[in-house]
C-alpha cells in the first residue's frame, strides 16, 4: 500500500450552486466555505434538501459550481473566474449512499475495483497474463483492506448483501488512492448492525491510512462517532461549524439544537424535549434578505427577518451564523 | 383492554427454488392505548408479521395462525383478500407517503374515497369529517390541505395526511410500518409526538414496525425483538433497553452510536442471518452468538423474568451475559 | 395457491396473550413440493419452450437440408408435373415437376440467412446510433434522431420496395433495403434504454473515477442497455422473413434459381386455385417459422425484462 502524501488539504471558499427552476433560481449551496486538514474528518450534517449532497457533487466534479473556489492540495479545482475550467478531481474519491445502484450490476468485483486503478499502474508489466495476475493480486489487497477476500473476486454485485456491497464500493474508492474520501450517507441504506460494521471499518481505515474524509450524514450518532469537526447546513447555508464535541455539547445555533433534540436516543437518561420549532411550510424558500432560519426559529426577532447574520468564527474554530445565539454555558 | 391477540403465526413464501419460512410461530397481543414496537433488521419478518394479519401478503404466501380482534376469533387468511374484521379494526400506514398517494387526485378526493368506502361516513358529513381528521393530526389549515395535490405537500405533511386517512375509518389499531424512516429527524420527532398523542388521548393502539432502537426508546411502551422470523425477546421498553436478556438484543443495542460520543468502538454482529429456507436446528442466533454452548442445538424455551420481560435463550441468568 | 393448513387449524387458537411459549418442535404445514412449482413455472413458459423447439427443428432442417431432402430441389421432371401430395412426393410437385418438400427444406436456409443478416445489419447501424444519441444527447442526438426519423416516416414496406427498386432487384439488395428500413427501431429503443441507464448512479460513479467516455459506453452503458434491443431483434426476426417473402412475392427480392418460400408462393400465384399445394406448403413454412420466432421473442422478453412479466 502506498503511503498517502502528507499535507492534503481541501479549501473551499464561498462556493455557490444555483439551479434554475420554473419557479425561479434556487440556491442549493449558498456561499459555503470549509477547510479540511490532512487526516481530518469533517461531517456535513443537515436535513434533506439542505445542500449537503449537492456540495459533495461539486467537490467531486459531477456538477459545476456557479461561484467561489475549490482548492485541493494547493491546486485549483474550480474557480469562478476560470470559466468552464475542467474540474480535475484527481485524488478525490466518493462512496455513494446506495451501494445497490452505485455498482454496475453486469461487472465482476475484480473489474469493478480494478477499474479504479490508474492506467499507469499496470502498463509497466509485460504480457497480459502477468498483468492479469498482478491486477487480481492488487484487487485482493484492497478487498482485504475492507474485510473481503479473494473468494469474492469473480462474483457479481447481486450476490452480495448491502453491507458487503458498500465494502466493495469502499475498496474501489481506496483503489483510487485518494487524498480525500467523500462519503455520502454511506450507512443510510444499511441495517443497524451492518451500519456499525461499516462505521467501525471507516474509523479503522481512517486512522490506519490517515485519510481525510468528508462524511455526509443526517445521523448525528454516527457523526459523533467518526467526525473531528461538524458543519451544519440549512437550506444551502452553513449555519454552524466547529469541533464535534463543541458543536454538539455547546451548541450556539437554534437549528443545530433542534436537530440534536430531535434525535431519538436509546440512552434512557436523555430527556426527550418537544420541538420548539415553528412548523415548516412545504416550500423551502426563505425570504431573500432574512436569516435563512428566521421563519422557524423560536428566537427570531424583526432583526432576523430584515438582515441575514454573517458566519462568525469564535475561539477554537467554532463558528455560527446567528444574531441571538444560545448561551455558551448551556448544559 | 386487549384489542388484538395473534397466536402461532407462520408465514411461508414459496418460490421456484425454495420456500422461505419468513415468520415462525409468532404470538403477541396489543392493548388499548398501547404503543408496541416490533424491532428487527431487514428480512427478519417484522413486516410480514403485520401484513399477514391484515391479509396484505401476496397470494402465493402461505399463512397459518390465529388472531382475535376484541375476542372474536379468526384464523388468519391465506389469500390476498382482506379480512373484513381486520379492515374494521385496523388501519395501516407505510414508510413512503409519496408513493402511497395518487399524484393525480387531491387529498380531499383520496381521503373522501377512503372515508366513504369504510361505510362509517355519509356523503353529507364528509367534508366535516375530513377537516376534523386532518385537524387531529395537527395539520395547520386543514381545509387548504384538502384542496392540494400530494406533490404540493412535504414528506412530513404527507405522512400526517396518511395518518389522518387511516384515522378516518376510526380504527382501534394502527399499524405503522417504518412510518418515519423516509423522513428527516426533526419531522420524525414531530410524527412520533403525534403518534404518542393519539395513543394517549384517543386510546389508539399502535403497532410500530421499525429498525431504529432510538425510536423505540423515545416512543414505545412495549417492544418485541424479532430475529430470523422469531420473536427472541419482548417486554416493557424500559426493561428491555436497560437490561436486555437475549444476546441478540444486547448486541443490537451495542451497535448504535450515540450522540454523546461515549462510544469509541461499536460492537457488531459477526456472520450473517441464517438462510430461512433451510430447516432451523435449535436456536436461530447460535451461529453468530458469543455465548454459544452445547445446549444451543436444542430449541430454547421462553424464560420469563420479573416484570413480564421474556426471552428465548438457553442462558439462565441474563446478567451472566453482562461480563463476557 | 391454496395451502392445506390443517396443522394450524387443529391447534387450539391462542390461549396465551404474550405467549411465545413453545416447548415442543412446531408442527408445520407442508409446503408444496419443489416439483409442483417447477411444473407451474414451465407451464407459464411452455409456449417459449414450444417456440424454441420449433425453431431448433427449423434450424436443423436448414443445416441438414442436403441429407433431409428426398430429391434435388432443382431437378426438373415433367413426368410428375403438378402432382398432388402423395407417398412419393409428400407435398406434391410444382409446374416444373420439382419436389415441393425438398424445395421447402432448402428454402429454410434462405429464410434464416435473410432473417439473421437483416437483423444483424439493422442492429449494426441502429445500436451505435442509439448509444451515441442517448449518451451524449444535445445536438448530436438531435441530428441522429432527425436522420432516423426520415427513415421512419415511410410506410413500412414502401421504403424497402423503393430502395430495392433503386439498387436493382436481388436478394442481397432486398436484405440491405430491409435492414435500412429497420435500423431506426433499434436506434430508438437503444436510445431510450441508454438514457435511463445514463442517469444511474453507477455511471456517475464511473465518471468520478475519470474513466474515459468510450469505456463508460462500452463497459457500463451497453451491457445494461442492450436487453430491449435484443428482445426486439428476436421479435423482428419473423417479420423480416415475412417482409423478404413479400418482396420476393412482388418480384423484387429473391430471383430464381434461389429457393425462397415467398418466391415459391409468388410463382404459384396463377395456379393456386387449381393446385393448392404449390402455395400452401411454402406459406405454411413461413407461418410456422414466424410463429416460432415470435414465441421465442415473447419468452425472451419475459425472461430478460421481469417488469413486463405478468405474474
Amino acid at each position: 500500500m502506498t503511503k498517502p502524501v502528507t499535507n492534503h488539504t481541501l479549501k473551499v471558499r464561498e462556493l455557490e450552486k444555483v439551479y434554475h427552476t420554473r419557479m425561479g433560481p434556487f440556491i442549493a449551496v449558498n456561499k459555503v466555505s470549509l477547510d479540511i486538514a490532512d487526516g481530518e474528518v469533517l461531517a456535513i450534517v443537515g436535513e434533506s434538501g439542505c445542500g449537503k449532497s449537492t456540495l459533495s457533487r461539486l467537490l467531486i466534479g459531477l456538477d459545476q459550481a456557479d461561484g467561489g473556489e475549490i482548492r485541493f492540495n494547493d491546486r485549483v479545482l474550480y474557480r469562478a473566474s476560470d470559466a468552464h475550467a475542467s474540474h480535475r478531481n484527481d485524488g478525490i474519491a466518493i462512496v455513494f449512499q446506495d451501494p445497490f445502484s452505485s455498482l454496475n450490476p453486469k461487472m465482476r468485483v475484480v473489474d469493478l475495483v480494478a477499474e479504479a486503478f490508474r492506467p499507469t499502474k499496470l502498463s509497466a508489466i509485460k504480457g497480459w497474463r502477468g498483468r492479469r495476475v498482478t491486477r487480481r493480486k492488487r484487487v485482493v489487497e484492497y478487498l482485504n483492506l475492507v474485510g473481503l477476500d479473494e473468494t469474492h473476486l469473480d462474483r457479481f454485485p447481486h450476490e452480495f448483501s448491502g453491507g458487503q456491497l458498500q465494502r466493495i464500493a469502499l475498496a474501489r474508492a481506496l483503489a483510487q488512492e485518494p487524498g480525500l474520501l467523500i462519503l455520502d450517507e454511506p450507512t443510510a441504506a444499511l441495517d443497524v448492525s451492518v451500519q456499525a460494521q461499516i462505521l467501525m471499518l471507516l474509523k479503522e481505515l481512517q486512522q490506519r491510512l490517515a485519510l481525510s474524509m468528508v462524511f455526509i450524514s443526517h445521523n448525528l450518532g454516527s457523526v459523533a462517532f467518526i467526525a473531528d469537526r461538524i458543519m451544519v447546513m440549512y437550506l444551502g447555508h452553513r449555519v454552524e461549524a466547529g469541533p464535534t464535541r463543541k458543536v454538539l455539547d455547546h451548541t450556539r445555533h437554534h437549528y443545530t439544537r433542534a436537530l440534536i433534540e430531535a434525535v431519538p436516543s436509546i440512552n434512557p437518561h436523555r430527556k426527550r424535549r418537544v420541538s420548539t420549532l415553528v412548523p415548516r411550510g412545504s416550500i423551502l424558500r426563505p425570504a431573500s434578505r432574512s436569516c435563512v432560519f428566521a421563519d422557524r426559529c423560536p428566537a427570531a426577532t424583526d432583526d432576523c427577518r430584515q438582515h441575514a447574520p454573517s458566519f462568525t468564527e469564535g475561539p477554537g474554530g467554532h463558528g455560527f451564523a446567528c444574531f441571538h445565539p444560545l448561551s455558551e454555558t448551556q448544559p | 383492554m386487549q384489542l388484538l391477540a395473534v397466536s402461532a403465526l407462520h408465514v411461508r413464501l414459496p418460490s421456484i427454488h425454495r420456500t422461505v419460512h419468513a415468520v415462525r410461530n409468532v404470538s403477541w397481543s396489543l392493548n388499548e392505548g398501547e404503543i408496541l414496537a416490533l424491532v428487527g433488521e431487514s428480512g427478519c419478518g417484522k413486516t410480514m408479521t403485520a401484513m399477514a394479519i391484515l391479509g396484505l401478503l401476496p397470494d402465493s404466501a402461505q399463512v397459518t395462525g390465529h388472531c382475535s380482534w376484541q375476542g372474536q376469533q379468526r384464523s388468519v387468511r391465506t389469500s390476498g383478500t382482506r379480512d373484513p374484521l381486520a379492515a374494521e379494526h385496523a388501519a395501516v400506514i407505510f414508510q413512503n407517503p409519496q408513493t402511497a398517494l395518487n399524484p393525480f387526485f387531491t387529498i380531499s378526493q383520496q381521503m373522501g374515497d377512503v372515508a366513504l368506502a369504510s361505510g362509517r361516513v355519509t356523503r353529507k358529513s364528509l367534508p366535516g369529517v375530513l377537516v376534523e381528521n386532518l385537524a387531529r393530526v395537527q395539520l395547520p389549515d386543514p381545509s387548504a390541505v384538502l384542496k392540494k395535490y400530494p406533490h404540493q405537500l412535504s414528506g412530513g405533511q404527507l405522512q400526517r395526511v396518511m395518518i389522518a386517512m387511516a384515522l378516518v375509518c376510526r380504527p382501534q389499531v394502527l399499524i405503522a410500518d417504518e412510518p418515519t424512516t423516509a423522513l428527516d429527524v426533526i419531522v420524525q420527532a414531530e410524527i412520533l409526538e403525534l403518534l404518542r398523542t393519539l395513543a394517549l388521548e384517543d386510546g389508539l393502539a399502535v403497532l410500530l414496525i421499525t429498525h431504529d432502537l432510538g425510536v423505540v426508546a423515545s416512543l414505545c411502551d412495549r417492544v418485541m425483538v424479532m430475529y430470523a422470523g422469531e420473536i427472541v425477546e419482548q417486554g416493557a421498553v424500559k426493561e428491555v433497553l436497560r437490561s436486555p436478556a437475549h444476546p441478540y438484543t444486547r448486541k443490537l443495542l451495542a451497535t448504535v452510536p450515540d450522540i454523546d460520543g461515549s462510544r469509541t468502538a461499536l460492537e457488531y454482529i459477526p456472520g450473517r442471518v441464517p438462510d430461512l429456507s433451510q430447516p432451523m436446528h435449535g436456536c436461530a442466533f447460535k451461529e453468530r452468538c458469543a455465548h454459544r454452548h452445547g445446549a444451543c442445538d436444542r430449541v430454547p424455551i421462553e424464560r420469563v423474568l420479573k416484570g413480564g420481560q421474556s426471552y428465548r435463550c438457553h442462558l439462565n441468568d441474563p446478567y451472566e451475559v453482562t461480563q463476557p | 395457491m391454496n395451502t392445506p393448513n390443517t396443522a394450524g387449524e387443529s391447534r387450539p387458537p391462542g390461549a396465551t396473550s404474550l405467549g411465545m411459549s413453545r416447548s415442543a418442535p412446531v408442527n408445520l404445514p407442508s409446503a408444496p413440493t419443489r416439483g409442483a412449482l417447477a411444473v407451474g413455472f414451465s407451464v407459464r413458459n411452455k409456449l417459449f419452450v414450444f417456440g424454441a423447439g420449433l425453431f431448433g427443428l427449423i434450424l436443423l432442417t436448414a443445416l441438414f437440408a442436403p441429407w433431409l431432402a428426398p430429391y434435388d430441389p432443382n431437378a426438373i421432371n415433367f413426368a410428375v408435373k403438378l402432382d398432388p401430395p402423395s407417398w412419393t412426393h409428400w407435398m406434391g410437385t410444382d409446374d416444373l415437376g420439382r419436389d415441393i418438400l425438398s424445395r421447402v427444406i432448402y428454402g429454410a436456409r434462405t429464410s434464416l440467412i435473410i432473417g439473421f443478416n437483416v437483423i444483424l445489419i439493422a442492429m449494426a447501424i441502429g445500436v451505435p446510433i442509439g448509444l451515441l444519441s442517448g449518451y451524449f444527447g444535445g445536438r448530436l442526438d438531435m441530428v441522429l434522431m432527425r436522420v432516423t426519423d426520415v427513415f421512419l416516416a415511410f410506410p413500412p414496406l414502401l421504403l424497402p420496395i423503393a430502395i430495392t427498386a433503386a439498387l436493382g432487384p436481388s436478394l442481397v439488395n432486398a436484405m440491405l433495403a430491409l435492414a435500412i428500413s429497420w435500423f431506426p427501431w433499434y436506434a430508438r429503443i437503444m436510445r431510450g434504454a441508454v438514457m435511463s441507464i445514463r442517469s444511474q448512479l453507477f455511471v456517475s460513479a464511473a465518471r468520478t473515477m475519470r474513466i474515459s467516455q468510450l469505456k463508460i459506453l462500452v463497459r457500463h452503458i451497453l451491457p445494461n442497455a442492450w436487453t430491449p434491443a435484443l428482445v426486439q431483434a428476436s421479435m423482428d426476426f419473423g417479420y423480416t422473413i415475412l417482409a423478404a417473402a413479400s418482396l420476393s412475392f412482388i418480384g423484387i427480392g429473391a430471383k430464381p434459381p434461389t429457393i425462397e418460400w415467398g418466391l415459391m408462393v409468388a410463382l404459384s400465384r396463377s395456379k393456386f386455385l387449381d393446385f393448392w399445394w404449390t402455395a400452401a406448403f411454402p406459406g405454411l413454412a413461413i407461418f410456422i417459422t414466424v410463429l416460432a420466432v415470435n414465441l421465442i421473442g415473447d419468452g425472451l422478453r419475459d425472461i430478460l425484462d421481469p417488469r413486463a412479466r405478468g405474474v
